[in-house]
């Protein structure tokens, strides 16, 4: 009768064609442990994830909307020819603002701001928000239609409070799923700091963000990007676009807290390696 | 075992590994996009591939990682461990997917180089909670790419085994980077439990595996006292034919093979990847290593010809029916006599 050989008895030479028959049995088994852990991961995995926005990037498509542009406090298209009190806020191609792009057209195609114009671009648009990216190789149709050269707006009387995380608004309103949050924060850095006016998205409503003087604080937000923070400062709405218009000065001082909090973060940990040798 | 340079030294059960492989990859990127989409449909693409090859890479690394301890705790496994290295490419390949595209639509655009983007972009390098976790999933992929370029005996041989095993053990420095990667990344923004429960069972199982394969091995190498000149080490009887006894004297690890009335015994390191020669056997007269196959000849530790590996070797007598081992070691590829098995 033959010797019955148990599995820890085989030995397995990967370059020799037979594998031994236990052996093969064995991984077959083990096989299809793997095959029950891919299945498990994959499913926990992909179900488990947050929702994400509804918001949207048309990315290759290209649409054209006409409207009058503006420039300033932030470049946009007050949309006509829609009922609704609308304005598209322009950003350039990847993660800058529109300046450059519109400084291109009026080199070639002269002063802009407050004309109408019909303009073409990829549509970006979510929370009832829409922007546009526009590209310098697509230039504008000058409809020769002057409005003023400063927006409609409405200011607030009061000063109010608001609690949000500072996103860029390309990727949080369409561009990237999710376009906030730590995953998120250098590319919202990148974005702002390319020109891409910042907004403080709160539990209720998404603010531009800009100082008391209309002017951008792109530079002074970045530490603050994609950190929960709380900014003081006027509303003023433009079309359908709210801005919180900032005090720089309450601004730098809350920059320069981050700052000193990372310094003071270094100096305990410079500490604790002191006494650690 | 290879003579001469080859991409690949294919055989029927690294195809068949492969193929395995393959459908196990095709199938979890395919469920992994499939659900994300149904129950998730207004994800984009980017973010898909993103997320579906980045968490398949750290599944891929946690099985790789978990291998060499499960092959030393149960021989079964090592038909596993023959070609990790596959593996091992396979899943620096997922890893490089998520890291090319979350370079692109992350860093990429921007007014600064992506790379010093992914560096320099959030500098809160001082707050554990909001660090630059990109850094670390950078510094990772760096290793995993070093380790995968080299991952072939051409570069075994040219490195020296000690240098190649040196860079491939920084596996460990990659698992621990991208681990942070992960938990200062994508588990600071996604709130579901269920992610902190894999990532810790994963991280668990692995440090338990080595925990107990380390302690099991420092239990074996203890369980011999280690003196100067020929140590005793056990009865004939107690060596397997054409297996071997390892013992680890004056901290280096000797295999003492029992074949054909004959006691001899060598390094129990292999050259090729350091497998563990003395749990392999003896085929066709050749000690034959259980990781890949590579084999040495009992009395001279050296590859049969033309292959050129060796090993050191280690006097041997037969006392009485006891087994005496010299640990001084003799050069590689000494010549040394067996001792003979008088019944």
């Amino acid at each position: 009768m033959a010797k019955k050989v148990g599995l820890s008895e085989e030995f397995f030479v990967g370059y020799l064609n037979d594998v031994p028959v236990l052996t093969k049995r064995f991984l077959k088994k083990t096989a299809l442990c793997l095959l029950g852990i891919i299945l498990i991961v994959a499913t926990v995995l992909s179900l488990n994830q947050k929702p994400f926005s509804n918001s949207n990037f048309d990315y290759g498509i290209v649409s054209t909307l006409e409207g009058h542009l503006f420039l300033k406090p932030f470049p946009h298209l007050r949309l006509v020819n829609t009922t609704t009190n609308e304005s598209c806020l322009l950003v350039g191609f990847g993660k800058a603002g529109a300046e450059k792009t519109l400084n291109e057209f009026e080199v070639k195609l002269g002063h802009l701001s407050g004309k109408r114009i019909r303009l073409k671009g990829q549509l970006i648009h979510g929370n009832g928000k829409r922007l546009l990216q526009i590209s310098a190789n697509d230039f504008p149709e000058l409809l020769n239609e002057f409005k003023e050269e400063t927006p409609t707006e409405s200011v607030a009387e009061k000063i109010t409070t608001h609690e949000g995380e500072i996103v860029d608004p390309k990727c949080f309103f369409g561009v990237m799923k999710p376009g906030e949050g730590k995953p998120h924060r250098a590319c919202a850095i990148r974005c702002i700091s390319g020109g891409i006016p910042p907004v403080l998205h709160s539990a209720t409503e998404d603010y531009l963000l800009f100082d008391e003087n209309r002017q951008p604080v792109n530079r002074e937000v970045v530490s603050l990007v994609g950190d929960v923070v709380t900014l003081k400062g006027r509303i003023v709405t433009i079309y359908n676009w709210k801005i919180l218009l900032l005090n720089t000065d309450d601004l730098k001082r809350q920059a320069r807290a981050v700052q000193q909090t990372r310094t003071f973060t270094l100096m305990q940990e410079n500490i604790t390696l002191c006494s650690i040798k | 075992m290879s003579a001469s340079y080859k991409a690949i030294l294919w055989n029927r059960y690294k195809k068949m590994y492969d193929w395995v492989l393959l459908g196990f990859v095709l199938i979890y990127l395919l469920l992994f996009i499939s659900i994300t989409l149904v129950a998730n449909p207004e994800v984009t693409q980017e973010t898909l591939i993103i997320r579906a090859f980045g968490s398949l890479a750290i599944l891929l690394l946690h099985i790789i990682l978990m291998i060499g301890p499960l092959a030393r705790l149960n021989s079964a496994f090592l038909p596993i461990l023959y070609n990790r290295r596959h593996l091992g490419v396979t899943m620096f390949c997922m890893a490089a997917i998520h890291g090319i595209f979350s370079i692109i639509q992350f860093h990429s655009l921007g007014n600064i180089n992506p790379i010093v983007s992914v560096f320099l972009s959030n500098t809160h390098y001082e707050s554990f909670t909001k660090f630059p976790f990109e850094a670390f999933g950078f510094l990772a992929l760096v290793i995993l790419f070093l380790m995968a370029i080299t991952s072939h005996d051409f570069w075994l041989h040219n490195l020296s085994p000690r240098v190649w095993k040196t860079l491939h053990m920084m596996v460990y420095v990659a698992y621990t980077l991208i681990i942070l990667h992960v938990l200062l990344g994508v588990l600071q923004f996604e709130t579901s439990p269920m992610f902190f429960s894999l990532l810790g069972l994963g991280m668990t199982s692995i440090i338990t595996l080595h925990l107990i394969s380390g302690s099991k091995e420092y239990k074996k190498d203890k369980a011999i006292e280690n003196v100067n000149g020929f140590v005793r080490i056990c009865s004939v009887s107690e060596i397997e034919e054409k297996r071997a006894k390892v013992v680890c004297l004056q901290d280096e690890r000797i295999a003492i093979f029992k074949y054909d009335q004959k006691i001899s015994a060598i390094s129990n390191v292999c050259k090729h990847q350091n497998g563990p020669l003395g749990e392999g056997r003896i085929i066709d007269g050749c000690i034959t290593c259980p990781w890949h196959g590579y084999q040495y000849l009992p009395h001279n530790g050296s590859s049969p010809p033309p292959f050129k590996e060796k090993v050191v070797t280690y006097q041997v007598k037969v006392i009485d029916d006891e087994v005496w081992v010299n640990p001084k070691p003799f050069a590689e590829g000494t010549t040394l006599e067996p001792a003979k098995i008088i019944n």
